[in-house]
């Protein structure tokens, strides 16, 4: 009858590991998704394996050559990175608008990253910077491709991504019902050096979608909902494509 | 498991289930300052400090908390109020208070890492705890103020800033550009004063909320504050469908369940039909609802409840129920379901005074004044204009929760968040089979009507359980089924038809309604005459006509919200008139006020509507209006909006934004008083040993400051500081009879009745002065400063003259009640201005300004008053921009969570400034006229309307959401 069988804080990324290989796991860092997703269906049976003290909070900075690359603990919470001075504008910006108050104080990097929602600002500002994540045991991969992969498994224990040097430009648009709605197309555009940007976009695919050349938008399939038409969505993944490589370009 | 926590500094060792989240824990734990809001930790009630930072603790759970550190606002509670919570007191920054406790950790976080916050920060504090009261404005000055006094500093007392007025009360006038009206926060109620009201001692003060200190402490107030011993709790089971009939029940696995202690429905519970609006005896038919029917008619219809020890228990219980559904065909546009080939929502042959059951019309409206017909035909122009208005929620913070309990005498006891309880245990009573002396009602503090509380919502299936379990029952609706099986407003489809003379008089005016009440009558012929009455008073005309059809499709249930009716007919109306002027190249200002009703004109159709509505052959005299102040209204709200920069082509279309366009708007609004010959409230004072006085009343404070404003009135009768009024509302056992809070009703009628309470104990405190004093005429004596006073300037206090009358001679109780309904329906008047800025490439609209300048009378408590246009304009915002009900094919609600159901959160709320206009009316309690409803009428329209300034496309569909505005501006193709 109840929905948590049983409730684990391990203490090792290798204990989390074991635990979560057995059935019905379910791993959480801050857990305010999977909480009430759990507390909803009775009959779930799930047993919660609950990151907090397996060390993967935490931001730094490493230095290598003249590139410094930035490294964020999956149990950061969406509100530390705010007020972290490592962490870029634009991140922080989206960070303070992905979560209200009350949830981005509790809500982790790690649980963002592994919702994977199509969504997330945050993490499409993540892949507008080339982050990659770290799964635990694997090598780092490319965040871009950990959206795409269609079962993605394992505990992720941190996103890094280089620090944006002084000629980057970064920029972010949105069109909601109102200011700080959950979008429903945004855009994410980030420029390493002048002449050069992707832009990523969130509300027009399952996932949010990098796009590196105007042709790419040709190929959106949106799915539709009663924020936006398929078509709607289109059409802002266009305008705001466009008013991000105007800005970055400009 | 065992978990270790420190609560309040205090360490804790205590078993927690695995299930159970933070937010259950500490209530166990008696911090019944952390509220439910929802299981997603959206609404931020929840929200206490964990290790020092400000988190919802609905959507984690207690397990997680192993090893932290927990503060609630029960930490800060001394008998002396910390500074913070005294700064939330000082600036009326709570209505209900249901969310002030986590509102007070966040400043105290805040506070404490930036002691000189910007606005922009602490409405970014603010934005994870959602209110639907204030509109956020008195909170934030509440933490301005806060962070003021913890620097040291000192504050100006909070209160009204006095203007002096722009018109001569009757008149319009040219505002000057260069005017830029008061330099004052936004959270500072602007009121003109009028020279016709005399200054008072207590009414018209911005005195504190009676019940604030019990508020900001987060002390018990609220019906889950309360727990009987051995309480259960309830699930409803609800119907996946849209439509189907139940074919069979089978209870047999859930009833064996440990820990189930009852399970009802239709097959085990009494067929009584009833209709669910909290409305006066007797109730419109039809009457077509039963506690358990043998049909489901919506997703989300009562299938089935379950009374077990646990949440937990009783929800498994509910999987274990089988139900055997035939599914229907199912209809939820109001047009549609009139067709003859629709389903057929109500078949059963028990429903009576359904108007054409086979064509899903619960009720036919009509009433007509002149001959409209004939007036279009005579007139030089007709103009027609159809509008589609949408189903939004009431959304109160605090879910609609209900106890009920059988007391030692075995009568029937329930503790419910409502808004009628008389109403409740009259309705409630015949449905369990007792007589009305058998229940009693009881309604705490409620955290959040708006309407939805206007009705027996959940009091039947909580009274059923604990019947058939002789165990205290509970039953708190959850988030979702607020959505799909509470109330909500009507859509509607409006179709306004208006004969214009060449001069720009009106001469005939015809409004075709058509309005969705869903499955259930409940509201759907009062909704939809107030919208008739709304949509037909405001402007003059010799002839009209309503035509009005109520409706049953299968969507969920619409009710009573705030407004009733007023906000779908002003924005048709407003924005039909506003198209009209400009059709005839008018100035829609000068083109509305030609034509709307002004001091002594008649309301020529409203006795013909309504639940009393009489014949034209039986009336005698029609109501006038009797105050009237818009000129001002406008005047101010015109500076305050800069109303100059609409025709400003450069401010409209900025050039260096070449996808950007700007407009402002303006709506004309006027609302009603209560129901005339029908809301009645009554009130008995008694005065103690100390001079002190009890006062009980009826009426339900749901937030908006009823209590305290009651209080203020009471207190200026009989000379003495609103602390010396107790307050006490409402227990159907111990208060007088009040129809309710409903109506914009309580401070007129109510008010009125605790005016007349008060007057008679006063009566009978000059008579026994008199006496001590040697005075020959009693009615000489003034009561003022807690004494009465004689001509000659020899006076004795209240308290003496209490201690005489208890303890001395002539020995009595001074004491005295009095009821209130009222013949008349004095109207309120409002100006409503729209600032928006929008993005012609997108459709995105932003608001960035509403102005209301409302003449509500005399605003008994400037403060309390202001809030309620705040937060009654934060509502209409919704309505008008974001809020929305969505359905998949199947009619299953699709955003029935907060977040997908978009409502305004602090950090993106435009910016608010609210004017009260005195106006003095002679009928309502020293002055007053209604002020709760009237905000929710003009924002729709105001903001429409500054759509077409900015780029000339009319839009008659709400709410202004991207896509259907980016969609009219490509069929414009501007």
């Amino acid at each position: 009858m109840p929905s948590v069988l049983a409730y684990h804080r391990p203490q090792s990324l290798d204990e989390a590991q074991k635990l979560a290989s057995e059935k019905n796991a379910v791993l959480i860092g801050g857990g305010t998704l999977v909480i009430p997703q759990v507390l909803a269906n009775p009959s779930s049976e799930t047993e919660i394996i609950d990151l907090q003290s397996v060390g993967l909070a935490g931001i730094t900075s490493e230095s290598e050559g003249s590139e410094t690359s930035i490294k964020i603990g999956a149990m950061s919470r969406l509100s530390d990175l705010i007020n972290n001075d490592k962490i870029p504008h634009l991140l922080q910006e989206l960070c303070s608008k992905e979560l209200p108050s009350t949830l981005r104080t509790q809500a982790t990097i790690g649980g963002t990253i592994a919702e994977r929602s199509s969504e997330s600002i945050l993490l499409s500002g993540f892949l507008a910077l080339n982050a990659e994540i770290q799964i635990h045991e694997k090598n780092w991969i490319p965040l871009s491709e950990y959206l795409q992969s269609s079962s993605p498994t394992g505990i992720i224990t941190a996103i890094k991504f280089s620090s944006p040097s002084d000629d980057s430009n970064s920029c972010f648009h949105t069109v909601g019902r109102t200011p700080m709605d959950v979008p429903i197309v945004s855009a994410v555009g980030y420029s390493e050096s002048k002449g050069k940007f992707q832009v990523s976009l969130t509300g027009v695919a399952e996932v949010p979608t990098l796009i590196t050349a105007a042709d790419e938008l040709a190929n959106l399939n949106p799915q539709g909902d009663f924020r936006g038409s398929s078509d709607y969505r289109k059409h802002l993944a266009s305008v705001l494509y466009k008013r991000v490589s105007e800005e970055l370009q400009a | 498991m065992k978990i270790s926590f420190s609560l309040n500094e205090q360490q804790i060792e205590t078993e927690v289930e695995l299930h159970e989240t933070l937010l259950q824990l500490l209530r166990k734990r008696g911090m019944i300052s952390v509220r439910y809001g929802s299981d997603s930790g959206e609404t931020g009630a929840g929200a206490v400090l964990i290790d020092g930072k400000l988190t919802s603790t609905d959507c984690m759970l207690a397990a997680q908390i192993d090893g932290h550190d927990v503060i609630t606002v029960e930490w800060f509670n001394k008998p002396e109020l910390h500074p913070i919570q005294a700064a939330f007191v000082a600036t009326g920054a709570m209505q209900s208070g249901y969310s002030t406790p986590a509102m007070i950790l966040g400043t105290w976080e805040l506070l404490n890492r930036n002691p000189n916050p910007t606005e922009h920060e602490v409405r970014d504090m603010l934005s994870g705890i959602l209110d639907r009261e204030t509109a956020y404005v008195k909170p934030v000055e509440a933490v301005m103020r806060a962070a003021a006094l913890m620097r040291g500093e000192t504050n100006e007392p909070f209160g009204p800033v006095y203007l002096p007025p722009l018109t001569d009360g009757k008149n319009p006038v040219d505002v000057s550009p260069n005017d830029h009206g008061p330099d004052a926060s936004p959270a500072v109620p602007r009121v003109v004063p009028s020279k016709d009201v005399p200054d008072m001692a207590v009414v018209g003060k911005p005195e504190v909320k009676v019940d604030a200190v019990r508020l900001v402490k987060g002390n018990p107030a609220f019906t889950d504050d309360f727990e009987e011993r051995g309480q259960l709790i309830a699930k409803v089971l609800r119907s996946p469908h849209a439509h189907a009939n139940i074919i069979d029940i089978d209870d047999t696995k859930a009833v064996a369940l440990p820990g189930v202690h009852a399970v009802i429905h239709y097959k085990n519970t009494p067929r009584v039909k009833y209709a669910s609006g909290g409305q006066s005896w007797p109730n419109p038919h039809p009457h077509d609802q039963v506690s358990f029917d043998n049909k489901v008619r919506h997703v989300g219809d009562r299938v089935a409840a379950v009374a077990a020890e646990t949440k937990e228990i009783a929800q498994a219980a509910l999987d274990l129920i089988k139900v055997e559904y035939e599914i229907l065909p199912h209809v939820l546009d109001e047009i549609e379901t009139m067709e003859p080939d629709s389903p057929v929502i109500h078949d059963e042959a028990d429903t009576e005074e359904i108007y054409d059951a086979d064509r899903n019309i619960v009720l036919r409206i009509e009433a007509e004044r002149g001959d409209v017909e004939k007036g279009a035909i005579e007139a030089d122009h007709v103009f027609e204009d159809t509008f589609k208005v949408h189903q939004v929620q009431q959304v109160p913070i605090e879910p609609h929760i209900s106890v009920a309990w059988l007391d030692s005498d075995e009568r029937l006891v329930v503790r419910t968040a409502t808004q009628v309880p008389f109403h409740v245990r009259r309705m409630l009573a015949p449905l369990i089979g007792r007589d009305i002396k058998d229940v009693r009602v009881i309604k705490p503090r409620i955290g959040g009507g708006f309407g939805a509380k206007q009705e027996m919502l959940i009091e039947d299936i909580v009274a059923h359980l604990a019947i058939a379990t002789r165990r205290p029952v509970k039953l708190e609706l959850d988030r979702s089924e607020e959505f799909i099986a509470s109330r909500s407003r009507h859509p509607q489809t409006l179709t306004f038809t208006t004969g214009v003379e060449d001069s720009g008089k009106l001469v005939s005016q015809k409004l075709r309604l058509i309005g969705n009440t869903g499955p259930y009558g409940t509201h759907g012929q009062t909704v939809q005459t107030v919208a008739g009455l709304r949509g037909l008073t405001s402007y003059n005309a010799e002839n009209k006509k309503f035509d009005c059809d109520v409706v049953y499709t299968n969507t969920p249930v619409a009710g009573a919200y705030r407004g009733y009716g007023a906000p779908q007919a002003e924005f048709a109306l407003e924005a039909h008139m506003e198209d009209i002027a400009h059709s005839l190249g008018k100035d829609p200002i000068e083109f509305k006020r030609q034509n709307w009703v002004k001091v002594g004109d008649e309301l020529n159709i409203a006795p013909h509507l309504g639940e009393r509505a009489v014949d034209p052959e039986d009336i005698d005299e029609y109501p006038k209006i009797t105050s009237n102040g818009i000129e001002e209204c406008i005047a101010q709200g015109k500076r305050s909006i800069k109303w100059h920069r609409k025709d400003d082509p450069e401010w409209v279309s900025p050039k260096d934004q070449p996808n950007i366009r700007r407009g402002l708007g303006f709506a004309f609004c006027m609302h009603g008083t209560a129901i005339p010959f029908l809301d009645m409230g009554g009130c008995s004072i008694k005065i103690n040993d100390d001079g002190s006085f009890n006062m009980l009343v009826g009426a339900t404070d749901l937030g908006t400051g009823a209590d305290t404003v009651l209080g203020q009135i009471a207190a200026e009768v009989l000379g003495v500081p609103l602390s010396d009024i107790q307050v006490y509302s409402s227990d159907t056992d111990v208060t007088p009879f009040d129809t309710g809070a409903y109506a914009s009703s309580t401070t007129y009628i109510s008010g009125t009745a605790a005016k007349l309470a008060a007057e008679k104990v006063r009566e009978r405190i000059k008579e026994r002065a008199a006496k001590m004093l040697n005075i020959k005429e009693p009615c000489s004596i003034e009561l003022r400063d807690r004494k009465a006073i004689a001509p000659d300037g020899s006076s004795v206090s209240i308290e003496d003259i209490a201690m005489e009358a208890f303890h001395l001679e002539d020995h009595e109780q001074i004491m005295g009640t009095a009821s209130y309904v009222s013949p008349e329906c004095p109207a309120p008047f409002a100006a409503q201005f729209a600032e928006i800025e929008m993005d012609i490439d997108t459709g995105q609209v932003t608001i960035i300004k509403l102005v209301m300048a409302v003449d509500c009378g005399v605003a008994i408590n400037p403060v309390t008053a202001s809030g309620q246009v705040e937060g009654g304009m934060l509502q209409a915002l919704g309505y008008a921009h974001c809020e929305e009900y969505a359905f998949d094919e199947t009619g299953k609600m699709i955003n029935d969570s907060l977040g997908p159901y978009k409502i305004y959160r602090a950090d993106e709320m435009p910016d608010f400034e609210v004017f009260l206009v005195q106006t003095m009316e002679d009928s309502g309690p020293f002055g007053a006229k209604a002020v709760a409803e009237i905000p929710k009428d003009g924002v729709a329209p105001a903001i429409r309307n500054a759509i077409i300034n900015a780029t000339g496309v009319a839009i008659n569909e709400i709410p202004f959401t991207p896509e259907r505005v980016w969609q009219k501006i490509r069929e414009s193709e501007i």
